[in-house]
């Protein structure tokens, strides 16, 4: 077996030697036979010629040897590779098109592949992650979080999970490292989370009962901060000014639930007296062969009973169960496959260009062809050549792909904000996205290259023999080329709608105002930390934030700083969502208030954000701090103020009194409208309650800066610590970037479409010019003869224009009612644009119509510069 | 080009060839002076028809080559049979037991 191998290789790459061993082969033997008939008494000159004339033909035996190699048709397969090679040389310009053109299309491809598998595909770092669903309970469609007290009741009465586990979404700790300080994320949760996960430490172990105090590293933790030192073991840690001992390490690539670095996970952290209290999250193990569907009719029925039994806390609050796949992708998965059709038509596209060139070509060497296929090449051999060719030009479109596909990844994750990615997300050029690439360029050079090929099949030799090595008019190829040309106008149209449609509607976004200003602001996570458990005071809590303020304030280039306990756009927490009461309410009118978002704020806060305000006061420094942490005056959002107050006057209004009347808060002002979530939002309902009444272990920093915020970042963070070392700053960001990352998706994906469009639009009208233009060539004859016989430039330019334009109508049409069936599909990422909006389709329908005149015009204008002597020489 | 279809001839030269390389290895031109001694001068080969049949062999993998010195002490190419070409040999053999017996028997009634 491997002989055989030896000498298949040997006879492709080493084909020389072959050569040299085959002659030294025959000329031992002839040396033989003459030595043998001289020694049977002839002279030397007649036994030379006896032994050669025994030999036959002696070119024919080799070359009879030479076939035994077994190896021919991988030479003649070369052989094609260097004829396609100089016949694509041959015409420069239009295999640079091609290839180009390929090139972007498989790049196109590849990238957004690689995405696509990044966020679809790839798994979670989880044991059986399909099986993981998030369990939440929801009242009116909202989702509201889990309370433990609930979530006990689940555990104890589901019998469709292996089990649940507790957890909070997000906690800033501080970890001590004695001269400074560093905010990371940990996870308060149940003790069985690492075994509902299906994950194990790496080094140590996890939580066992009766050890309490216990913490858990992330792997990246532990090596940036421990030098991945397995005595870590054992450490103790200062993590919010307690004592933590280290038991266990993660592996290398495990977070849970987003970026955590540290996991305190036991059972007695939670609340079990609030039932109401719902704050936190639930995740589940699906048991084997139960749906995520069964899952959700139990958890239905489950809540149902809480409801009876627990009336108070419990009344309509119902639940919700989603696989932890579309807890994190849910909106996402639906904008990739869109991508992911959009990269197809950029695709076919470009395939149907490269189809274009190869046609034109084959057209070109029909006498050529013919005279081959005269001259007694198969058929199946001019098959082969064609495939050939059309393999070398896909192959050389798929090197230029990856060059492309590999930078083009590189600019798309560049406009992937890191925020809003899930850790397990890494977006790289893989072996799938490049297996997929390797596939569809297969497929294109088989598409590409049998269509020229089964031309030649139907090609009559006489006929083309007979024009004397001139091509026919081949109407027929004419039109399979007008076909592919209205199919590339009509895919161009779809992506153009669609990437207009985004692109108007990321124009709207650009013009929403959130309903404040945040140019020119810079945002701060503040943590400090709390030494002592009597610091968790709103007296202590609140002279500290106080100070930190006045620290900031001192900065040169700050012109105005304030809190916000929950600023709109860093992803605000539920727990701040709530209802609200007017005193004197029934609980039967209570049921109809609006949910409202609450927010502590100091004082400067309205006039660092540039809310206005429209009546009343804002807060001041005198609204004092109430020992029970309830507030005594309130602000609210105009929108609150119209809908419950329509006609009377908000300001003096009290609410959220205590059931014995006493502890309301007092509107004293009414301030703009603000969006919270993201720009696309409507605008929330907003009740505002000053920072120094409210009870907030942590809290957000704006501040309004002269000229560029960043640029004051490392002054800001040093004046806070100099006067309160252990305070952890992190996620300085200017505030527009975090408006911006809220609508990421409308930016990149307008973008991405936009290129794509583009790109398609100018393919198209290659094609186009493609077509004319060999449409021009062809005609050169009949032209030439119109113009001698008095024809004038306009009637020449009519009849280009003619053919030209009815494919360019034709492609249209059927684009137009394409994408008027399509962009529906568009709608949900759509933002105050309707999906048929008129305006983008008309803009797309000029753009055509102007890039196909101008594509048609190029080749009239040589038409109509035909010389009709040299034009009718020609023949 | 297409490849000669294989006739009876050719399928007889390649099994007398195995034949000739089963007890040792042989080179080109001591396979023609061999055939020829062996079936009495009735059988000969040319060189144009012998070589094709040998590399044709080897890149079937019946028979495998090395250069060695020949008789007279020159560099020539040595044909020795190869595991699969015993085999081979081994079922033509039959086959060919088998054609002649049969072609015998038609002759003999005739």
């Amino acid at each position: 077996m491997w002989d055989r191998l030896k000498l298949r290789w040997r006879a492709l790459f080493r084909k020389e030697e072959l050569e040299r061993e085959l002659d030294a082969e025959l000329r031992f033997h002839l040396e033989r036979e003459v030595a043998h008939h001289l020694r049977s008494g002839m002279d030397a000159e007649d036994a030379h010629y006896s032994a050669l004339k025994s030999f036959g033909p002696l070119e024919r035996s080799k070359e009879e040897c030479r076939d035994a190699r077994g190896v021919r048709f991988i030479e003649e397969f070369l052989q094609d590779i260097r004829y396609g090679k100089r016949l694509l040389a041959r015409h420069p310009g239009a295999t640079l098109v091609a290839i180009v053109t390929l090139a972007l299309g498989i790049g196109a491809n590849t990238a957004i592949f690689s995405v696509v598998n990044a966020f679809l595909l790839r798994p979670m770092p989880y044991g059986e992650p399909d099986r993981l669903v998030m369990v939440d309970s929801q009242h009116r469609g909202q989702s509201l979080g889990v309370s433990f007290v609930d979530y006990e009741d689940w555990r104890r009465q589901n019998t469709v999970f292996d089990d649940l586990a507790f957890f909070n979404l997000r906690w800033n700790a501080n970890l001590d490292f004695g001269n400074e300080t560093e905010t990371v994320n940990l996870t308060f949760g149940t003790a069985n989370l690492f075994s509902t996960l299906r994950v194990a430490p790496s080094l140590g172990h996890g939580p066992t009962p009766g050890e309490n105090d216990t913490i858990l590293l992330s792997h990246g933790l532990w090596q940036r901060r421990f030098g991945s030192d397995s005595g870590i073991i054992g450490r103790q840690l200062r993590i919010d000014g307690k004592a933590l001992t280290v038991i266990g390490v993660m592996p290398a690539g495990f977070r849970f639930p987003f970026q955590s670095d540290l996991w305190w996970l036991n059972d007695r952290y939670f609340n079990r007296e609030n039932r109401g209290l719902r704050i936190d999250q639930t995740i589940a193990r699906l048991k084997p062969g139960v749906s995520s569907e069964q899952a959700l009719a139990e958890m239905k029925e489950i809540a149902a009973r809480l409801a009876q039994t627990y009336p108070a806390t419990n009344t309509e609050v119902t639940a919700t169960v989603v696989p932890l796949r579309d807890f994190w992708f849910g909106k996402l998965r639906r904008s990739f496959w869109l991508l992911l059709g959009a990269c197809a038509f950029v695709l076919l596209i470009a395939c149907a260009n490269v189809a274009n060139l190869l046609l034109t070509q084959a057209t070109v060497r029909e006498g050529e062809l013919s005279v081959r296929a005269a001259l007694g090449a198969s058929h199946g051999r001019l098959i082969r050549q064609s495939i050939a060719e059309a393999l070398l030009l896909v192959s050389i479109g798929c090197a230029g792909g990856i060059v492309f596909g590999a930078w083009s990844l590189r600019m798309l994750v560049a406009l992937l904000p890191p925020e809003v990615l899930p850790f397990f997300v890494k977006i790289e050029l893989d072996w799938r996205a490049l297996a997929f690439t390797l596939l569809v360029s297969t497929l294109t050079a088989l598409f590409v290259g049998l269509l020229p090929a089964l031309r030649t099949r139907s090609m009559d030799l006489d006929q083309s023999l007979k024009e004397g090595g001139r091509w026919g008019t081949g109407s027929g190829m004419q039109r399979v080329r007008g076909l592919l040309v209205v199919a590339e106008i009509s895919l161009a149209v779809v992506l153009l709608a669609g990437a207009g449609l985004m692109l108007r509607s990321f124009a709207r976004l650009q013009n929403t105002s959130p309903g404040f200003n945040a140019e020119n602001v810079l945002h701060l996570e503040i943590n400090p930390t709390y030494q002592r458990r009597e610091d968790y005071n709103v007296e202590f809590m609140s002279r500290r934030y106080r100070q930190l303020l006045q620290e900031v304030a001192t900065v040169q280039g700050v012109v105005a700083v304030a809190a916000n306990s929950d600023l709109p756009f860093v992803g605000q927490k539920p727990w701040y969502r709530g209802e609200f009461a007017v005193e004197g309410q029934s609980n039967a009118d209570r049921e109809h208030n609006p949910m409202v978002n609450y927010q502590a704020v100091s004082p400067d806060y309205f006039r660092v954000m540039e809310i206005p305000l429209l009546r009343g006061r804002v807060f001041t420094d005198h609204d004092n701090v109430r020992p029970d942490g309830n507030a005594d005056v309130a602000i609210i959002s105009n929108g609150l103020a119209q809908r419950m107050w329509p006609n009377a006057d908000p300001l003096g209004k009290r609410i959220n009194c205590n059931d014995d009347g006493s502890g309301c808060a007092e509107v004293v002002g009414v301030v703009g409208d603000v969006k919270h979530n993201t720009l696309v939002d409507e605008v929330g309902y907003d009740i505002y309650y000053p920072a120094y009444q409210s009870y907030a272990k942590q809290t957000h920093f704006v501040a309004r800066t002269q000229g560029d915020p960043l640029a004051l970042a490392n002054d800001i963070q040093r004046a806070i610590w100099r006067s309160s070392p252990d305070t952890g700053v992190f996620n300085v960001v200017p505030l527009t970037r975090l408006s911006t990352n809220t609508v990421w998706q409308s930016r990149v994906w307008g973008l991405l479409l936009g290129i794509f469009s583009a790109i398609a639009l100018i393919l198209a009208a290659a094609g186009i010019y493609g077509v004319m233009a060999y449409f021009v060539v062809q005609r050169t004859r009949e032209i030439g003869v119109r113009i001698a016989l008095g024809a004038q430039w306009s009637d020449v330019l009519k009849l280009i224009f003619k053919n030209g334009m009815l494919l360019v109508a034709i492609g249209l049409a059927i684009g137009l009612v394409g994408a008027f069936a399509l962009t529906r599909l568009l709608a949900s990422l759509l933002f105050e644009v309707s999906p048929h909006d008129p305006i983008t389709f008309g803009a797309v329908t000029s753009c055509v119509v102007l890039a196909s005149l101008l594509a048609c015009y190029l080749p009239a204008r040589r038409a109509a510069r035909v010389d009709p002597l040299i034009a009718l020489r020609y023949e | 080009m297409k490849k000669p279809k294989a006739d009876l001839l050719q399928g007889t030269l390649e099994l007398l060839v195995l034949r000739l390389l089963r007890s040792r290895q042989l080179n080109g031109w001591e396979i023609t002076q061999q055939l020829q001694i062996a079936s009495g001068e009735v059988l000969s080969v040319t060189p144009g028809a012998l070589y094709p049949a040998l590399h044709r062999l080897e890149h079937r993998g019946l028979i495998s080559s090395a250069w060695g010195p020949s008789e007279n002490n020159r560099k020539a190419k040595f044909y020795k049979l190869t595991t699969a070409g015993r085999k081979q040999l081994e079922t033509q053999r039959k086959n060919w037991e088998r054609f002649c017996g049969a072609v015998a028997l038609i002759m003999r009634d005739a």
